[in-house]
């Protein structure tokens, strides 16, 4: 009956119990994902620029595509002094991306699924640009939550809302990725099961359906990716060229 | 004479592809590409303000035993906060637009 839950596919499992010094530091399936995750990319990545061909091949081309990408959205909208913020966005979306198509496979697990996961994502982001706020500016990056030309009226209000403001980010950022990520495989899930009932009025007919469907769920991996870096690169353009 | 021929002609078909590329597609490309961005991210923005004035509200409230006025006052708060993040999203959106 559990197979059937919509729900199940998201839970955390222990592959190998581990303790060490009282620390339960087992290898569960959500963090071998993740290791999985970072062989992937350091393969896929080690593969596309072994040879460095000046006619790139497939593969380079493709490497090199999400490199211009990236490098592409923070001087959009950072300016030339993000240029040092490359790895970490490069890095953060890389991770986020290969997690959300890796959780793409049947029966595999979705890392970003968990908020657990995406929070921490979030909060490297957010206290990054606190850091690199105060370190650029000083205190004078607090004035950061007091808008110009605020009435003095108007000002203990502004800097309360500002504050709040400030402190959605992180939720916003992690809650957006696991959000759609739960969701849309949630939604797979049923409509998988209502293909299966289907089948007995529409014969084959719901099936190309699910292909759509999982189609669009791919796009939806990419965009996710692609909206937490580009989130993540305007809210260090903040930090960095403050107004 | 056919020189001076040739390099205008190279000048010409060079300025015509700078205006197909940045009119047709670098500029529409990216304002849609923003406003798509803006478009999928609006929805969460409401949520997680409201979501950060129940944190501190009940924060607050535990601190100080005074349990559902800071909650409220919060939640208020938070519902202003993320609105103004959804306005000050689509303000530099109509900023930016050059029509």
């Amino acid at each position: 009956m559990t197979h059937h839950n919509p729900l199940a596919q998201f839970e955390v499992q222990t592959v190998l119990p581990l303790r060490i010094m009282g620390l339960n530091l087992s290898i569960t399936n959500s963090s071998l994902y993740m290791f999985s995750v970072l062989a992937i990319v350091m393969l896929y990545f080690s593969l596309a620029l072994s040879k460095k061909a000046l006619i790139p091949g497939r593969i380079q081309l493709s490497a090199e595509l999400i490199y211009q990408l990236i490098s592409k959205m923070i001087n959009e909208n950072i300016g030339t002094k993000g240029k040092k913020f490359l790895p970490f966005i490069f890095t953060l979306f890389l991770f986020i991306l290969f997690a959300n198509l890796l959780g793409m496979f049947p029966y595999s697990f979705t890392v970003t699924s968990h908020i657990s996961i995406t929070f921490v994502l979030a909060m490297l982001v957010f206290v990054l640009i606190t850091v690199t706020g105060f370190v650029k500016h000083g205190l004078h990056f607090l004035s950061l939550f007091l808008p110009k030309g605020t009435p003095w009226w108007l000002a203990p209000l502004m800097i309360i809302i500002e504050l709040f403001t400030y402190l959605a980010r992180p939720i916003s950022l992690s809650l957006r990725l696991t959000a759609n990520m739960v969701a849309g495989h949630v939604l797979l899930k049923v409509m998988a099961g209502f293909v299966v009932s289907l089948a007995l009025f529409l014969k084959f007919l719901p099936l190309p359906l699910m292909v759509v469907l999982i189609g669009f769920e791919i796009f939806v991996a990419i965009l996710q990716a692609y909206i937490f870096a580009i989130l993540s690169c305007v809210y260090l353009n903040d930090a960095v060229n403050l107004h | 004479m056919n020189q001076n021929n040739l390099e205008d002609k190279i000048k010409k078909f060079k300025l015509k592809d700078e205006q197909l590329t940045s009119n047709q597609f670098g500029k529409t490309n990216s304002l849609s590409e923003k406003m798509t961005t803006k478009a999928l991210t609006v929805g969460i923005d409401l949520v997680a303000g409201v979501l950060v004035g129940v944190i501190i509200g009940t924060f607050f409230d535990k601190l100080f035993t005074t349990k559902p006025i800071f909650l409220i006052i919060c939640i208020l708060l938070g519902i202003i906060a993320s609105f103004r993040n959804i306005w000050l999203k689509l303000k530099n959106d109509s900023a930016n637009d050059p029509s």
